[in-house]
């Protein structure tokens, strides 16, 4: 395959505007080094399908009974039952799934882990499949099924949200629409256009400074790019203000993990722009987002069914705290039944003073935010202790990083494996810290309450 | 009233007109919107009109091939429940609610539409779930016969048991090699970390 066939395999309908877009995006004299090719994969007849997905969402939200699912969630699951080994084998046939929704078994992320093909259903021709990995903060990374329209669904969910927000794109072909920002140590930075936004352009950047030119190519690539919305985790865009970097999107979009009001209100006082907080798995895809008069985060798509579960299964009383549990989606390769994200919080179905009947989730427990830092000021995350660690026979570990910068690794050898020299585990840990010291401590049995991360670095460091 | 017989219902859902075979919006050359059609049927059989949560679950979820079978199938079971006696019937609305949401979804999963007109047994199934949401049953027949019967004809139980082991097998393993294959290349580009 030449070049431009894997251009075109990427990004099916890529037009000369869009290669005219890329060119720009990647011949930029301050533009980064680019790492991974991607495109959206999108063909031409999922555009219409697109079209009907966003009129779905700006038709307005479809106000159900509040405990139960939606008859557009409950045909999906009907299909499901049918075709979904996993489910087929776990549930009676004819099912009033209305009536006994409760009796339906629960799923999780284990249970992705094992059999992940387990949840493909029969029915699906597997020609458009992708698989995302996904790691989460913890734990082993799992494959996820999914299919690029699905993945395209993002983008009218994203305007749906933003418009709450009194915010609008225009994404067009000489326009770039979104720049996902990151900074780590190693990330797969690249850039390509979006069928589904006009042939915009798209960039995921690192801003870590060895990824660049110079060190104020992220500053003046960024600015010269204009993109009319930026996405990232709440570090980096709290990184943004620490380096003084001066954009002008029209939203910034802070997701994957808790978004602090004190951050938000920083960011929309220096950017000028209101700044949502986006609640997504790469299981679930988007389930909520922020309202904009500060009441939790509306639920999102009308074609999932959100409730919350006690830890025995058993659905919470209304307004209590519960796992965040989900049910449908769109993604053809994953429909899901009753998935548990491991996500805490309530669900408050009373109107809300902004205006949208959408419940909302609120006192989200979500994901932590564990932030460590390099000696040269780089976030480090979890992720990227986990990936260097991958490698070695270890069984579990514990890290922490001091107030003082000092980190500590205790690791426990993996049973029956040559035990890893001291030496080899503080390379691969200097490798992210640089000159950060770090003592490391082989443990024959770790305390099992230990989490593997742990940061005691004052915040907002 | 026509008298409500199999030969009699089978007969009226050949005759099913062309407005109820053409192709659902969303898809090539689609002309009917399936969502119109219900709407009608259900404020004419039920006298109330239908909630527009169950509205939106007949639009088009996606573009793909079981999508438009489903509501190509919803067609069809739109036109026998509009029978005169079906018609008349006044089915309750949880129990034609639970017929268009989650029995026809499931028939659909494994029954081609066409099979309806096709195939006497696949037209008998439709024909008999239609008439147990309506609340009645065949001429000459009880409740209990009619259960019976509608579990001889039942596609979903036989999917589900079919003694395809080695089907299963292959595809668990096709789809297991397609991950495997898939996960070596890249993905599709996504705007948002999570
Ligand atoms: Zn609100």
């Amino acid at each position: 395959m030449g070049p431009d066939d894997e251009l075109t395999r990427r990004t099916p309908l890529l037009d000369d505007a869009g290669r005219a877009m890329l060119r720009r995006l990647r011949e930029h004299p301050d533009a980064p080094r680019w790492t991974y090719a991607v495109g959206d994969r999108l063909a031409a007849e999922d555009l219409p399908a697109l079209d009907r997905f966003r009129e779905q969402l700006t038709a307005g939200p479809v106000p159900s009974q509040p405990w139960s699912p939606s008859p557009v969630v409950l045909q999906s699951v009907a299909h499901a039952l049918v075709h979904v080994p996993r489910y087929r084998a776990a549930v009676p046939a004819h099912l009033d799934l209305e009536h006994d929704w409760n009796l339906l078994p629960t799923t999780c992320r284990a249970d992705l882990a094992e059999t992940p093909w387990g949840f493909v259903p029969d029915d699906q021709p597997l020609d458009r499949l992708v698989i995302y990995r996904t790691a989460g903060t913890t734990g082993h990374p799992i494959a996820i099924p999914h299919h690029p329209w699905a993945v395209a669904c993002y983008l009218p969910m994203l305007e749906h949200a933003l418009a709450a927000h009194g915010v609008h794109l225009d994404p067009a072909p000489d326009t770039v629409a979104c720049a996902l920002l990151s900074f780590q140590v190693r990330t797969y930075t690249y850039s390509t256009v979006l069928s589904a936004w006009a042939g915009s352009g798209f960039v995921k950047v690192n801003l870590r400074p060895t990824d660049w030119p110079s060190p104020d190519s992220p500053a003046r690539y960024l600015a010269d790019l204009a993109p009319q919305l930026v996405t990232g985790e709440p570090v980096v865009l709290s990184e943004l203000l620490r380096l003084g970097v001066r954009l002008a999107p029209r939203s910034l979009v802070s997701t994957s993990l808790a978004l602090s009001a004190s951050l938000r209100v920083d960011l929309e006082r220096s950017f000028g722009c209101p700044v949502l907080d986006w609640y997504s798995m790469v299981e679930t895809g988007p389930i909520a987002r922020s309202c904009p008069v500060g009441h939790g985060l509306h639920l999102l798509g009308p074609d999932v069914f959100v409730e919350m579960l006690a830890t025995d299964g058993s659905a919470v009383a209304p307004g209590q705290r519960g796992e965040i549990t989900v049910s449908g989606g769109r993604n053809p390769f994953l429909p899901l039944l009753r998935y548990r994200t491991g996500d805490f919080g309530r669900l408050d179905h009373a109107p809300c003073p902004c205006g949208d009947p959408m419940p909302r989730v609120v006192d989200l427990e979500g994901r932590p935010v564990v932030v460590f830092r390099a000696s040269d000021g780089t976030p480090v995350g979890p992720v990227d202790i986990s990936r260097a660690l991958r490698e070695l026979p270890i069984l579990r570990h514990a890290f922490v990083q001091h107030a003082d910068g000092a980190c500590e690794l205790t690791v426990q050898p993996r049973p029956g494996d040559p035990v890893p020299g001291i030496s080899e585990i503080a390379a691969s840990i200097s490798a992210l810290f640089g000159t950060q010291p770090c003592t490391i401590i082989l443990s024959a049995d770790l305390p099992p309450g230990e989490p593997p991360f742990r940061s005691e670095l004052p915040v907002g460091r | 009233m026509t008298s409500l017989t199999l030969s009699a219902l089978l007969r009226w859902l050949r005759e099913m007109p062309g407005a109820f075979r053409a192709q659902p919006v969303g898809f090539p050359g689609g002309e009917v919107r399936v969502r119109a059609v219900l709407a009608d049927l259900w404020e004419e059989v039920t006298g109330q009109p239908a909630p527009p949560a169950l509205l939106a679950a007949f639009e088009a979820q996606s573009d793909g091939k079981t999508e438009r079978n489903r509501l190509r199938l919803l067609l069809a079971a739109a036109h026998i429940l509009w029978h005169p006696t079906l018609r008349a019937s006044r089915p309750q609305p949880e129990r034609l609610r639970r017929f268009l949401i989650q029995e026809l979804p499931a028939m659909a999963a494994v029954v081609p539409a066409d099979s309806v007109l096709d195939d006497e047994e696949r037209g008998e199934e439709l024909i008999r779930l239609a008439l147990r949401a309506a609340g009645l049953h065949l001429e000459g027949e009880t409740a209990h016969d009619a259960e019976d019967r509608l579990k001889q004809v039942d596609s979903v139980e036989r999917h589900r048991v079919l003694a395809e082991a080695a089907q299963r097998e292959r595809r668990a393993r096709e789809v297991r090699e397609a991950m495997a294959r898939k996960a070596a290349e890249e993905a599709a580009a996504k705007v948002t970390r999570e």
